[in-house]
């Protein structure tokens, strides 16, 4: 989590039960970091890496995320892979980049890990890495805080709520002037025209890009797990789902995928979502052209 | 894809929610704590009892946005901010945008800005630079 959380309620709240909500689901961002995070050797995930071999018990965050994680790598044959942090790292994405700290990350793992060096077993709740590998889970976790601090604002009896995290958000309900939210969604080259408004928003929107954190040769952030390099078949991604936890993931592993395949997958998964090739074209699901506004925001 | 796996992400994500929000979390030492770190570095050093936990000093800090990053270089002395620089922008967007923000910040000692309608990325990676680099103050 990079960037800052905006929360945003309609309706009417005493101040001490809005503040108080506020502050709770803004403790799920931070909670779901402690845990998942790459970059602190003391979080839950990095102690796992740190016991290969053995039959280590993991909280119901670690467990869940790892499960979506899993699940996401099962149906891709690999070609979203959470064992990739050690390939991160050693591309130079190996510093936590709010603070600029270099934490050690570990570069374990850096050839030839898969996810099918994880096993989870999720009603004990416990994992076993068969050999020593470096986690990464930032395709999942943005979006899993997303949909835990909504959680927590839903039962304020209020119109509506809108969640926001470095571009990816969930909104339900009616915005400040009783209409249902709008949501700009940007293009991923702001020199070219492009970029949506999405009307009648309702559930979770996310965006995977490459235009953010690009490494040292100006690859992009996101490996494609098959090669163990840059995802290039795609520019951005944007899915609309009924969880952000969803959402990301599935964003993120379209971009992977590219055009062709990503829109497959997506509708396959029973979410709508438009990829953008480099060539700027767009490709979507059939549903999307619903929620796309004909005026500009 | 096999028709066993259609809709898997979406069903797994619900189950998630319920089986991790159930779970709830303690309000640990960390959590806690990086709670209160965000809310002073919000309040910044516009409470004078808050001013105190910052280290004189030039801090650097850069905040990433989707179309680029923004860095700030402040400059804390006597427990206020006396200086903010823009010191990179790699926003695909003209620094015009963001130029009025350093004075806000000094104005206010503390990173809340006014959102610049239209720069909203460029704003939001603005503020993340103030906050890294009152986080390093306060470290």
């Amino acid at each position: 989590m990079d960037t800052l959380v905006s929360i945003t309620l309609v309706g009417t709240l005493d101040k001490q039960r809005r503040d108080e909500a506020a502050e709770r689901a803004l403790g799920w961002f931070a909670y779901v970091e402690s845990v998942c995070t790459r970059f602190d050797e003391n979080s839950e995930l990095r102690r796992l890496c740190t016991r290969p071999r053995e039959q280590t018990p993991v909280s119901p965050l670690l467990g869940e995320a790892l499960r979506l994680a899993l699940a996401m790598a099962e149906i891709t044959d690999g070609a979203f892979d959470p064992t990739l942090g050690g390939a991160l790292a050693a591309r130079g994405y190996d510093r936590d980049y709010r603070t600029g700290r270099r934490s050690a990350a570990s570069t374990e793992g850096a050839e030839d890990t898969s996810y099918r060096d994880v096993q989870l077993d999720i009603t004990r709740s416990t994992v076993r890495l068969a050999r020593s590998l470096s986690l990464d889970l930032g395709a999942v976790v943005k979006g899993l805080a997303l949909d835990l601090a909504a959680r927590e604002l839903e039962d304020l009896d209020l119109d509506g709520i809108l969640v926001e995290a470095g571009g990816d958000l969930i909104a339900r309900g009616v915005n400040g002037a009783g209409k249902p939210w709008r949501v700009g969604v940007r293009s991923p080259r702001p020199a070219n025209a492009g970029g949506f408004v999405l009307e009648g928003i309702d559930e979770a929107v996310c965006t995977s890009g490459d235009y953010a954190r690009r490494d040292a040769h100006g690859g992009c952030h996101l490996l494609d797990g098959r090669t163990r390099r840059p995802a290039t078949a795609a520019v951005s991604a944007t899915v609309i789902a009924p969880t952000a936890a969803a959402a990301d993931l599935l964003a993120t592993t379209a971009m992977v995928l590219g055009p062709i395949d990503g829109i497959t997958l997506l509708c396959d998964q029973g979410v709508e979502g438009v990829l953008t090739a480099p060539s700027l074209r767009t490709y979507t699901t059939r549903g999307f052209a619903r929620y796309e506004s004909r005026t500009s925001l | 894809m096999a028709k066993k796996t259609s809709r898997k992400i979406v069903a797994l994500s619900s189950a998630a929610i319920l089986a991790v929000y159930g779970a709830g979390y303690l309000r640990t030492q960390s959590v806690a704590g990086q709670l209160a770190q965000t809310v002073a570095l919000t309040t910044g050093l516009s409470d004078p009892a808050q001013a105190t936990a910052y280290h004189d000093g030039t801090y650097s800090g850069t905040g990433r946005g989707p179309f680029g990053d923004v860095s700030v270089s402040l400059t804390l002395r006597g427990h206020r901010i006396v200086d903010v620089v823009i010191t990179a922008d790699t926003t695909s967007y003209s620094e015009k945008w963001i130029e009025g923000l350093p004075g806000e910040v000094k104005a206010r000692q503390s990173a809340r800005v006014d959102v610049v309608s239209g720069a909203t990325f460029s704003t939001a990676a603005f503020q993340q630079a103030v906050l890294n680099a009152l986080a390093l103050a306060r470290a």
